[in-house]
């Protein structure tokens, strides 16, 4: 019991912390606060229905490629001539590329909400230790552990984790070192994409069906665990958004189920009180970098 | 002479601005049933993106919440205006505590002015928040307050009556309520603008920290105009219950707020006729773009649903690129001079680069 | 000559003018030092070699070519730049800091052995080489700074205001570095507010008087025999005396 907990609150802590790197990480490099985010996340859902006879190892890829493409477009068509622009600016940009995206899908491929039957394994239950856990939560875990490592070794350890970084941290100056904006700006792009075709994909597991507007709420979750730790570091988001989803998790199974329904109202409240209080984040000991 | 040009001068731009509103209740009172509904929607409109205005458009801060004030009027006017029996039947599980709610009754008119009550105390009740938040952080904020706000209306059901529509609200909003109500939002606007209050705040607007170093207490003075706005837009919403008779919880989330950003961006949300022709300007797109996807342009061919959304977001685009003060800048309508010199000067008063938010 | 600028004007903002007609020359292991008061221009000067401010007129060459046109230009030209602001992110380790000075290098080899030089000449920064850049003292801060630009292993290296708001002993040890520097043959513009010990170290210097204009320029005893700049230093740079 306590076991199956853990996996399960670990696991959806991992996915929250999946995305608010997404999140924080543009936040970080370009000051774009990514409403857009959402419609990521939804391009790779929708390869993972597209793709829905394949073998699942060839959809999750296609839906890598997808969110890939979704976002560097994106950033083409809308970010790139915005560069120079103001966080709200780029807000309300981000906010009319989420729109444009969002019925972009439903004129085309989802006028409604399809179902995406989950690959059998999902839905078994296997007995580690003595828990009967079930291999969805298993597979969460695991494939969002594994996105977090990878992600923290790409962005510790390689000279492009080390330039994006920087190019978060004070832009102007990794500029003046050679860091060079037409490269860590994409970069920045497909990491997210990547994350967010991942995150998609779990969420297509989880939920068993694609709509267009299945973006939204992953996507505030990505914005509330980045300002819950601070948007100034990529750790800090992290955190906030691991500590999101174990709270979260926690919360679903304490809660009584009529106030369940009011979640978000909690969760907002808390975001408008951290803002308030505590603007560079609970767990960020840095100046808060926001305009 | 010379006071009588400097009447002329602080007066002409609200006049202008209700004789534009004007023509548009004109063109809906003689026009057909559908020119009314396009322009009292388009009034309402004004109204909203007057109210939002009044706020974003004197400090600079741009909010994503105000819809939560349309919401408040919308809902006060549900509730006071739908017919007691019908009420009973709608709203069978109230709580004890608000069971009066089910008794309560009034006309139009003073539903219409409850509204703006109800949304200037909830208006009251968050203002706080934005008194301390500037650029992003108020920006995420109020994008918070609107969430919290969705989250209660959508799952509060015995109250709100949850996902299901609101109904049997009766006609009070006709094109001459939803012009008068305009008029005075630009009035009330233009005055608030022009007070002491209001010209402090749009000082803090260039330069927050100035503002505040020189003795302006920029947080009560954004607390006020949050306050005035709210009111505005809970205007806006008793007039749309009043006038669609029925309304859902989804009108008053993201595509609504979406919507209202377009408008007062493409008009220049710095500038209270920035406000009125973006309104006016994105309701007709709106309208004319509905009218392709129904495919009454188009000899029947009907375009798919979002066509029109799609298209608004793309001038929303083009506009935060191209223009990011939108059509009016820092301007606002006035007779055209004949004296030599007066747009340059006006023209000066542009903040240097940065466009929103930058406080 | 490796840097020449020549009869510069730069606008900074929309109107006011920061530097009005500049003209000045570093040449091939020279140290030169560009001094005046607080508002001289000589920030100014340097955000303009680097292309951070556009050149409303003049122009600025490094070894014939001319940089300040496109981004990224002046690094390519060898122009190492160590900002006023030392610009060490906080975020990354002093190792990660370090290795972000050759991010534009193809040489990845070479650049192990350059970092490894670094090393030898700042030990302090091999002590903390896996700390965050945050936990450094100023002092510190300035070293890896200097180190960091060192990397590029610049044509000319450009320091900002490097003992800005350091301990007097801390002030000592960057001088001394800079001396250590031009003694190994690197080409350096010095721009610092501390006119005596600049003129004390440099080869030649340039005094610059607001609106960005040299108001003369040479050795310390040339400086010493130009009336206008004893006024406006407000003693006789004859005094400090030429380097060695």
């Amino acid at each position: 019991m306590i076991l199956e907990f853990l996996i399960n609150a670990v696991g959806l802590g991992a996915l929250y912390a999946l995305l608010t790197i997404g999140v924080a990480l543009l936040f970080g490099v370009l000051g774009l606060m990514n409403f857009a985010y959402g419609e990521l996340i939804l391009a790779g859902a929708f390869a993972m229905y597209l793709f829905r006879d394949q073998p699942w190892p060839f959809a999750l890829l296609m839906a890598i490629v997808f969110a890939v493409v979704v976002a560097l477009i994106s950033e083409r068509l809308a970010f790139h001539p915005l560069r120079n622009a103001d966080p709200v600016t780029l807000m309300i940009a981000s906010f009319a590329v989420s729109l444009a995206l969002q019925s972009l899908a439903r004129m085309t491929v989802l006028p409604r909400t399809r179902g995406v039957p989950p690959e059998r394994f999902l839905s078994h239950r296997v007995t580690i230790l003595g828990a009967d856990v079930s291999v969805l939560d298993l597979v969460t875990l695991v494939l969002c552990g594994v996105m977090l490592l990878v992600v923290a070794w790409l962005m510790g350890r390689t000279s492009l984790g080390i330039q994006l970084r920087a190019a978060a941290e004070d832009f102007r100056m990794a500029a003046s070192l050679g860091v060079k904006a037409n490269l860590v700006i994409p970069a920045a792009f497909v990491i997210v994409g990547v994350l967010s075709a991942i995150g998609g994909a779990v969420l297509v597991a989880r939920q068993g069906s694609v709509g267009a507007d299945m973006g939204l709420q992953p996507m505030l979750i990505g914005v509330v665990g980045a300002v819950l730790g601070g948007m100034s570091s990529l750790k800090g988001a992290a955190l906030g958004g691991f500590l999101l989803g174990a709270a979260t998790a926690l919360l679903e199974s304490l809660l009584p189920t009529d106030l369940i329904a009011f979640r978000d109202a909690f969760l907002f409240s808390a975001l408008i009180a951290v803002l308030v209080v505590r603007p560079q984040g609970l767990l960020s000991g840095a100046k808060v970098r926001v305009s | 002479m010379k006071s009588r040009n400097r009447i002329l001068d602080t007066v002409q731009t609200p006049a202008l601005l209700v004789g534009l509103v004007l023509l548009v209740a004109l063109a809906g009172a003689t026009g057909d049933v559908t020119t009314a509904r396009v322009a009292t929607l388009a009034l309402v409109s004004v109204v909203f993106v007057v109210g939002l205005s009044v706020f974003s458009g004197n400090s600079g801060v741009m909010s994503f919440g105000h819809v939560m004030f349309m919401a408040a009027g919308a809902y006060t006017t549900a509730y006071l205006t739908i017919p007691v029996p019908l009420k009973k039947t709608l709203f069978a599980d109230l709580p004890g505590w608000l069971s009066w709610l089910a008794e309560v009754h009034s006309s139009f008119p003073v539903a219409l002015l409850a509204g703006g009550l109800v949304a200037a105390v909830v208006g009251l009740v968050t203002a706080p928040v934005v008194a301390r938040l500037s650029g992003l952080q108020s920006g995420i904020a109020t994008l918070a307050m609107l969430l919290i706000t969705y989250n209660v209306l959508n799952s509060w059901t015995e109250v709100t009556r949850g996902s299901s529509s609101m109904i049997g609200i009766p006609r009070g909003t006709t094109t001459w309520w939803a012009f008068g109500v305009a008029a005075a939002a630009v009035v009330v606007a233009w005055l608030y603008r022009c007070s002491r209050g209001g010209l402090q705040l749009r000082a803090s607007r260039e330069d927050f920290w100035a503002a505040q170093a020189s003795g302006i207490a920029v947080g009560r003075h954004r607390a006020t105009a949050w306050v005035l706005s709210a009111l505005v837009c809970g205007l806006a919403g008793a007039l749309y219950a009043g006038y669609l008779t029925s309304f859902n919880v989804n009108g008053f989330f993201l595509t609504a707020t979406f919507s209202f950003v377009v408008m007062i961006v493409l008009g220049g949300y710095l500038s209270l006729s920035g406000a009125v022709v973006g309104a006016l300007a994105v309701s007709a797109l709106q309208e004319v773009l509905r009218r392709f996807q129904d495919g009454r342009f188009t000899g029947g061919n009907e375009l798919p649903a979002g066509v029109a959304d799609l298209i608004v977001a793309a001038v929303l685009l083009v506009v935060l690129v191209k223009a990011p003060y939108g059509l009016m800048g820092v301007r606002e309508l006035r007779l055209p001079r004949r004296r030599r010199g007066g747009g340059a000067e006006r023209r000066s008063e542009a903040p240097a680069k940065e466009p929103v938010g930058a406080a | 000559m490796v840097l020449r600028i020549e009869d510069v004007h730069l606008q900074y903002g929309s109107s006011v003018r920061a530097v009005q007609g500049c003209s000045l020359e570093v040449g091939e292991g020279e140290l030169v030092s560009l001094i005046g008061q607080n508002g001289a221009g000589k920030s100014t000067l340097v955000k303009a070699v680097m292309g951070e401010v556009p050149v409303a007129s003049g122009s600025i060459t490094v070894d014939g070519t001319s940089v300040a046109s496109k981004s990224y230009s002046t690094i390519r030209a060898g122009v190492s730049h160590v900002p006023e602001s030392r610009g060490i992110f906080a975020s990354l380790t002093v190792g990660e800091n370090l290795r972000l000075g050759a991010v534009t290098r193809k040489d990845k080899a070479q650049v192990a052995a350059d970092i490894e030089r670094e090393l030898e000449r700042f030990p302090i920064l091999r002590t903390y080489w896996s700390r965050g850049a945050s936990l450094l003292s100023g002092g510190e801060q300035q070293q890896l700074a200097i180190a960091r630009a060192l990397l590029l292993n610049p044509r000319i290296l450009l320091l900002d205001e490097p003992t800005l708001g350091l301990a007097p002993i801390v002030v000592d040890l960057i001088f001394d570095v800079v001396v250590a520097l031009r003694e190994q043959g690197m080409t350096i513009l010095l721009v610092e507010q501390n006119a005596v010990r600049s003129l004390e170290v440099s080869d030649r210097s340039y005094v610059l008087q607001a609106p960005g204009r040299v108001l003369g320029s040479g050795t310390a005893s040339e400086l010493g025999r130009m009336p206008a700049v004893v006024e406006y230093l407000g003693f006789s740079p004859a005094e400090v005396g030429d380097p060695r």
